[in-house]
């Protein structure tokens, strides 16, 4: 770059500028949505299908746009607070310093354990609803016992354990290297992924509108009337508004994780074209994909056919009764079967490695702020990567793996009650802010008020209304996690462990001759 | 002996005032400013015909009905001028008139600050270290001159109680952007020497270079593009080292107790350097908050803690 470039230097519009170091143009919108994408992780469809059946009457389409709405709400609440502190650490840097240091370190603790949870879980993810189903709908194609057996060995204890700690040991070892490498793996991966959604989405158009017969081919490969003994004595319950919005959680629990962008915030100042565009726009095209499939999956196979599948003794298929399993079976075709199957393979393999990145840069923030040991902020001078942190995750993730793997303690949903206190609790700030933090509010971007009423607490206590009945259900949810009781004590425990944490650091660096206290007090101004 | 340390507060008033009461609110003895002390921000204040004044900041065109309104939002900003829609469209268009203000603005300020300090730290036997570094006009280091209360140990080296020493260096490693004390690395280097010369023991001295080492973890700062645009990949902006290859060098040949930096605002840390502590506070002026470390020295015992608080 020589000088003369130098001179055409980005600045906010509206003031003056003069030759100084740091003067950057913003994060862009849409690289804040890539990033949102990430987290949102379609390939959740699966079992966000699968859950249907146990919500009768409930409208898969307009659970996903309620959903959407809600998270259009909490990502606001995200976008407008990170914007007044816009510092990398998520919720902990704003909720910190708007409410009280111990709650925002818990809210994220409970986040970031949760996250380390899912680490380990998805990793059962990939084998159970994308690896198993793909040999499954293989071998059934192909006629292929090898491919069965592999099938159901990616279904079981050892299968889910040891492909689940792969995917853990290998993000561990791609970020403890470099996390430059990473991502570049991660944004080949996402346009192989990208592809392959055009596909199946073309493939489930050809199949309801009846170009493709997927009637037929089931029946072709799972016996002559296999399709209708399935659906026998199914029928679809009239629509109830009620079960919707108990089924909202499903797509919830995957749209609302765009928020998630806010661990980087230091970057992204210009509210209106950065982490609002960006984590509102994740959140509205991921709903509005996932709109679309749910639409596509139940005009190609029929309502009936999804809600029966899963639960009919007239299901004998050897492939997992899982929606992408059914569009390999509309295509009739290995070679589209594979095809329609990577985004499925890619993104539930990537999630994982999503997780590890948000905890890791959490733990480095806990660090810096003294309320985590040193030893787990330390950073390969190498790699630059936080190792000590990833080393700590990645052996978690395992632990939790191995319980998920080879006992019934714990159940897809069973880390979602944990991460609700983070947005209950980030709903909650938006709504106090600009009374707590008077002075801050009016002289921030986000100083708008809709007649006496300032924004940021109405979009707030709508977020929060979302978020409460998300939490609400998730509470007596017991749909599809076999034990509830852990998840909702593991969540308490997690709660109260971070304030213990918190205290006990803060004990421990006084005792050291340090005000932990001092570290988020602001000095008063004489 | 307790020393607080800061950097970057780029003309935040909030900031500075914050600066002068943190001797009584941590309890230290010496208090630092590591350098960038001016700012990169003109607002314009713009009276408009029917009698308020609006102005843009952080994004929000603001209406300001009273005095007291303006007096709020000046406590936010870095610098502002008030002025007619004429006045403003004149400024617009030329990059020098632009350039003029910022002296006069920067040079008022640096001297409305110097006499605050005088007022508030005077007989109160709090020593106060201020310099100039990358981002400020060299013409600032005269004005610093000026004041009663506070030493500019920016190229040279100043003696501290109980035998220690602190030497500075405002002087940066070249950045995208002109500033007024990039220089190369090897220029850098020769003046950190020079100022050396008056060190007498590197172990009982504090290294207060403005641009950290590189590839310590203090120097992350995001890559950017040839259009000054941060570039970013699925997991945000990708961070690399952008520090000082000559501050790390000199680090290694006289192996301070301590070096003290700021520069990189998003890269606050206690670390170490092959075994020598090397610290950034960080910075988050643009919220007024104050990010500081606070270093605790023992007079015989030397280095006992270095702590980062955000105040």
């Amino acid at each position: 770059m020589n000088m003369s470039e130098k001179t055409a230097m980005p600045a906010p519009s509206g003031v003056f500028t003069r030759a100084s170091s740091g003067l950057v143009r913003q994060v862009k919108a849409q690289d804040v949505m890539y990033y949102g994408w990430q987290q949102i992780a379609l390939s959740y469809l699966v079992f966000i299908v699968l859950a249907w059946s146990a919500y009768p009457g409930a409208s898969m389409e307009w659970g996903t746009v309620i959903a959407t709405v809600g998270g259009l709400a909490l990502g606001t609440c995200y976008a407008l607070l990170s914007a007044v502190y816009p510092r990398s650490g998520g919720e902990y840097v704003f909720i910190s310093r708007i409410i009280h240091p111990a709650v925002g370190f818990t809210a994220s603790f409970s986040f970031t354990f949760w996250q380390i949870f899912y680490y380990g879980i998805n990793g059962a993810f990939l084998a159970i609803y994308a690896l198993s189903p793909f040999c499954g709908v293989l071998g059934v194609q192909m006629n292929s016992p090898g491919l069965l057996d592999a099938s159901s060995w990616f279904g079981g204890g050892w299968g889910i354990f040891i492909t689940g700690s792969i995917m853990v040991v290998f993000f561990a070892c791609l970020q403890g290297t470099g996390l430059a490498r990473y991502f570049r793996w991660q944004r080949y991966a996402s346009y192989a992924a990208a592809v392959s959604l055009v596909i199946t989405i073309v493939v489930l158009a050809l199949a309801a509108t009846g170009v493709l017969d997927f009637k037929s081919n089931f029946d072709h490969l799972a016996g002559t009337g296999a399709y209708q003994e399935i659906i026998k004595g199914t029928s679809v319950a009239s629509g109830s508004f009620t079960e919707t919005v108990k089924f909202m959680i499903w797509p919830a629990f995957s749209i609302w994780f765009a928020v998630a962008s806010v661990s980087f915030s230091g970057e992204v100042k210009d509210v209106r074209r950065g982490q609002l565009i960006g984590i509102n726009g994740a959140m509205l095209s991921m709903g509005a994909a996932m709109l679309v499939l749910v639409y596509l999956f139940r005009a190609a196979f029929g309502s009936a056919f999804l809600l029966a599948s899963s639960t009919s003794s007239h299901y004998t298929l050897a492939a997992a009764p899982f929606v992408n399993v059914f569009t390999g079976i509309a295509g009739n075709n290995v070679v589209l079967t594979i095809l329609t199957f990577i985004w499925v393979l890619v993104i539930a393999f990537f999630v994982g490695g999503t997780c590890l990145v948000y905890m890791s840069r959490a733990m480095l923030a806990w660090s810096i702020d003294g309320v985590a040991p040193e030893r787990v902020g330390t950073v390969s001078e190498r790699f630059h990567s936080p190792y000590v942190a990833i080393i700590f995750c990645a052996a978690l993730a395992e632990i939790w793996l191995g319980l998920f793997a080879f006992t019934s303690l714990l159940g897809p949903i069973s880390g979602f009650i944990g991460f609700t206190l983070s947005f209950v609790l980030v709903s909650l700030t938006a709504i106090l802010f600009p009374f707590v933090k008077r002075e801050v509010f009016e002289n921030s971007p986000i100083a708008w008020r809709i007649g006496r009423a300032p924004v940021i607490t109405l979009i707030g206590i709508v977020s929060l209304v979302f978020v409460g009945v998300g939490t609400a259900r998730i509470l007596v949810d017991h749909a599809y996690t076999p034990n509830l009781a852990f998840a909702d004590y593991g969540a308490l425990t997690v709660i109260v462990a971070g304030v213990v944490i918190f205290y006990a650091m803060r004990y421990y660096r006084t005792r050291q001759g340090l005000n932990i206290d001092q570290r988020y007090r602001e000095i008063p101004i004489e | 002996m307790r020393i607080y340390f800061c950097s970057d507060i780029h003309a935040s008033r909030r900031c500075w005032k914050k600066f002068l009461a943190s001797a009584k609110f941590y309890d230290a003895d010496i208090i630092v400013v590591g350098g960038d002390i001016t700012g990169k921000f003109i607002v314009p204040i713009v009276r408009q015909p029917k009698g308020y004044h609006t102005a843009k900041f952080m994004g929000v065109e603001r209406r300001l009905e009273n005095k007291e309104e303006m007096q709020q939002l000046k406590l936010r900003i870095q610098y502002w001028s008030e002025m007619t829609p004429d006045e403003q469209e004149w400024y617009a268009g030329d990059q020098a008139r632009v350039d003029e203000l910022f002296h006069k603005l920067v040079l008022d300020r640096v001297t409305e600050w110097l006499m605050e300090a005088d007022e508030k730290l005077r007989g109160t036997g709090v020593r106060c270290f201020v310099s100039g570094a990358n981002d400020d006009f060299l013409e600032v280091d005269d004005a610093l001159k000026c004041s009663e209360v506070i030493e500019d140990p920016n190229g040279r080296v100043i003696d501290l109680p109980d035998g220690y020493q602190i030497l500075g260096m405002g002087y940066g490693n070249p950045t995208p952007w002109p500033c007024p004390r990039d220089i190369p690395e090897a220029e850098l280097a020769v003046r950190i020497d020079e100022a050396a010369k008056g060190v007498r023991d590197p172990g009982k001295t504090i290294f207060s270079l403005h641009v950290p080492p590189i590839g310590t973890g203090l120097d992350l700062a995001p890559r950017l593009d040839e259009n000054l645009q941060m570039v970013v990949n699925g997991g945000g902006p990708e961070m690399i080292p952008v520090g000082s290859t000559a501050t790390k060098e000199a680090i290694l040949k006289y192996r301070p107790l301590l070096g003290l930096h700021g520069h990189i605002h998003e890269s606050k840390g206690v670390k170490k350097l092959d075994g020598i502590p090397v610290a950034n506070p960080g910075s988050e002026y643009g919220e007024g908050i104050l990010d500081g470390l606070l270093i605790d020295i023992h007079p015989k015992k030397g280095l006992r803690k270095v702590n980062l608080v955000t105040g």
